[in-house]
């Protein structure tokens, strides 16, 4: 366990809520960028950011020290936030398309955009292409990993992904003709 | 590889503006975290308070259960309770001399036919006749009713005469009573063996409970033996023993309110004058205190004695230091900022400070609330089940001494504060309560006992002084365990 938050890793474990404070002040920030990022709406965010640190704190005995407790944190926000949505999930066409490779040519226009611009971004992809474009772009999970999480087939995640991916990349060039046009 | 160093690159970049991103999220998130926990905490305290009260019910239940079957059974068990009771006849009487019988009446022989051709309760003429008609003897003159199951041992023995007990033969069996009489009281017939089977019979609740046997030669009742007898006095048996118990323990306060303090108007000091606090700041515009309590886990501990001292009746006393928790919330505290000495805004704290105090709030600070007493109980057992397996239904009171009160902050936020039994305590020095209890006792070695005990304890009196804003009157659920000696 690292040794920075053992003590208060103990000392939620005897649930002193001073301490359970003391990590929601640490980790809820970065969480609840997290949650926006799955969630469709701010609302849905709190809830699952709040859902997220209850299970944290419920579990919290459970957590060996075997990773970093960040990481543990944000699996359980993942988890969380996948299940919030799992029933909205498939109100969307989540079927395979076909491979849309990258030929787009803009892929280094975008670099000078903040989290906030790129968040707002994700936010308007369709809700299935989204989730997928979080756990495999953002937060490092695999094709197959992903398809497990979801019960969908691998080529499905990943035409999805490459299809959240244009859409992105044609978002942001069309961003960058606007700024373009107007300098112009 | 150009697209595949492309992915790379696009999920490196994404990952990166990503990887620090961080957002203050609002307060009411918090806010309901903090509520939901303290409601899970408290559901687990009902939970807790739930399983003792299933326990107390579930032991009234088997308390009744088996008091119920104990009675059923004792009231059937007569041949070691009733007067009337079994005996064996012998097969051997078949040279019963029918001169025995030439002492009866014409008229008994009467009454006795009429009864047995048309009842099924036997007159107590019967039970004195039947065992009568046994006696094996050449006087012809008995004065006493025969115990069967002493002709049968010496039934060469023709002279004695036998003292019955109170137990009398008595034939279930119309007919073989019928023949059986009919043999025996004929002049010159013999007395025909009854069958064994039926020999030994019980007698059913609803027969007549006969008087004590009538001696029909001299008109006047037999006194058996041991008939004044029957009802012998038991030895005092005393018993110590060591207890040890569990359990919920709920200060149930009431009263007061929310204390609420400002710079401009420090109400505390009209409503708490027990403080003396020299000069006070209040952290925030406004600081409004919380309070409330839980219940926790408590347990005791002592030593008893006891006695069985009537019958079924047991007296127990005894002394038990009880560690009794509870749990304080509170949202503020004080702040010496002299020393850096803190203490809890609670109602039962009487923080008295020369120097400068602030006052500031924060949230969810919990407290353990411990009380310590040492308990005097007297408790009147009744004995429902008296056997290895024991059970018996108590109830009894207690005074309860205070000794102390601790409030200790679980993180050491807050210094430890301690109300004693001083005249500043919020507390009486003592206070009774009232309890019921059942004890499942299982006896090991002939003086050992081992028991569980499940009760409930309730105050019969406030534990707070009338001078304190909150009225507690404790109730708690245990479970007791005990191990005692027994004396004999």
């Amino acid at each position: 366990m690292e040794s920075e938050y053992r003590e208060l890793v103990e000392s939620c474990v005897r649930d002193d809520r001073k301490a359970q404070r003391e990590m929601y002040d640490l980790f809820a920030g970065k969480m609840y960028v997290l949650c926006l990022r799955y969630a469709i709406s701010q609302q849905e965010a709190e809830d699952v950011l709040q859902e997220s640190f209850i299970k944290v704190f419920k579990n919290i005995k459970k957590f060996r020290g075997d990773s970093r407790l960040g990481y543990w944190i944000k699996r359980i926000v993942v988890n969380t936030a996948l299940n919030h949505r799992r029933n909205k999930l498939y109100m969307y066409p989540m079927v395979d398309v076909d491979e849309i490779h990258q030929n787009v040519g803009h892929d280094k226009v975008f670099s000078d955009y903040g989290y906030e611009e790129l968040l707002s971004m994700i936010s308007e992809l369709p809700s299935g292409c989204r989730i997928i474009f979080n756990l495999y772009a953002i937060d490092g999970y695999g094709h197959k990993e992903i398809a497990k999480k979801l019960g969908i087939s691998e080529g499905t995640s990943k035409s999805q992904y490459s299809r959240a991916k244009m859409l992105l990349q044609k978002k942001i060039s069309g961003e960058q003709l606007k700024d373009y046009e107007k300098f112009k | 590889m150009k697209s595949s160093n492309n992915r790379q690159w696009f999920e490196a970049y994404w990952e990166k503006a990503f990887r620090n991103a961080s957002k203050k999220p609002p307060d009411a998130v918090w806010d309901k975290i903090n509520a939901e926990l303290a409601g899970s905490e408290i559901s687990g305290y009902k939970k807790r308070i739930v399983f003792f009260k299933w326990l107390a019910a579930a032991s009234v239940l088997l308390a009744v259960g088996m008091g119920f079957y104990s009675l059923y059974y004792d009231r059937n068990n007569l041949n070691s309770e009733s007067p009337v009771v079994q005996t064996n006849i012998a097969d051997d009487t078949d040279k019963m001399d029918s001169k025995a019988n030439t002492f009866q009446s014409e008229d008994n022989r009467k009454s006795r036919t009429e009864d047995l051709a048309g009842k099924e309760v036997l007159s107590q003429h019967d039970i004195a006749l039947n065992a009568t008609e046994m006696t094996k003897g050449n006087t012809g003159i008995s004065d006493v009713p025969m115990n069967a199951e002493l002709l049968s041992e010496k039934p060469n023995n023709t002279s004695s005469r036998y003292v019955a007990e109170n137990d009398v033969a008595i034939a279930h069996n119309r007919n073989n009573r019928s023949d059986a009489y009919d043999q025996a009281t004929m002049p010159g017939s013999h007395m025909t063996a009854l069958p064994e089977s039926i020999a030994t019979i019980w007698v059913s609740s609803s027969m007549k409970k006969p008087d004590l046997p009538v001696d029909y030669m001299y008109k006047r009742p037999v006194v058996p033996v041991n008939f004044k007898n029957k009802k012998k006095k038991q030895p005092l048996q005393l018993y110590a023993g060591l207890n040890f118990s569990t359990g919920m323990f709920d200060p149930n306060f009431e009263g007061g309110s929310p204390e609420s303090f400002n710079n401009a108007d420090l109400a505390m000091f009209s409503s708490y004058s027990a403080r003396t606090l020299n000069t006070v700041n209040v952290a925030d515009d406004a600081v409004i205190s919380n309070e409330s309590y839980l219940p926790d886990i408590s347990y005791s501990y002592g030593i008893n004695m006891g006695a069985r001292v009537a019958g079924r009746w047991v007296l127990r006393g005894g002394v038990s230091y009880i560690k009794a928790n509870t749990i304080a919330n509170t949202s503020a505290y004080y702040q010496d900022n002299s020393n850096n000495e803190k203490y809890p805004v609670l109602k039962s704290v009487n923080y008295q400070n020369d120097g400068v105090v602030e006052i500031r709030q924060t949230e969810g600070l919990q407290f353990d609330n411990t009380f310590e007493f040492a308990s005097v109980p007297i408790k009147a057992g009744y004995i429902v089940l008296d056997k290895k397996l024991n059970l018996t239904l108590f109830g009894g009171v207690s005074s309860e001494f205070f000794l102390k009160n601790t409030i200790t902050q679980k993180n050491d936020l807050t210094n430890v504060y301690e109300n004693d039994r001083g005249s500043e305590s919020p507390y009486r020095p003592v206070y009774f309560n009232g309890s019921l209890s059942t004890a499942l006792g299982y006896t090991i070695a002939g003086h050992y006992r081992l028991s569980v005990e499940p009760g409930y304890r309730m105050a019969l009196s406030s534990f707070t002084k009338d001078s304190f804003v909150l009225t507690g009157r404790p109730d708690a659920f245990y479970l007791n365990f005990g191990l005692s000696y027994w004396f004999k």
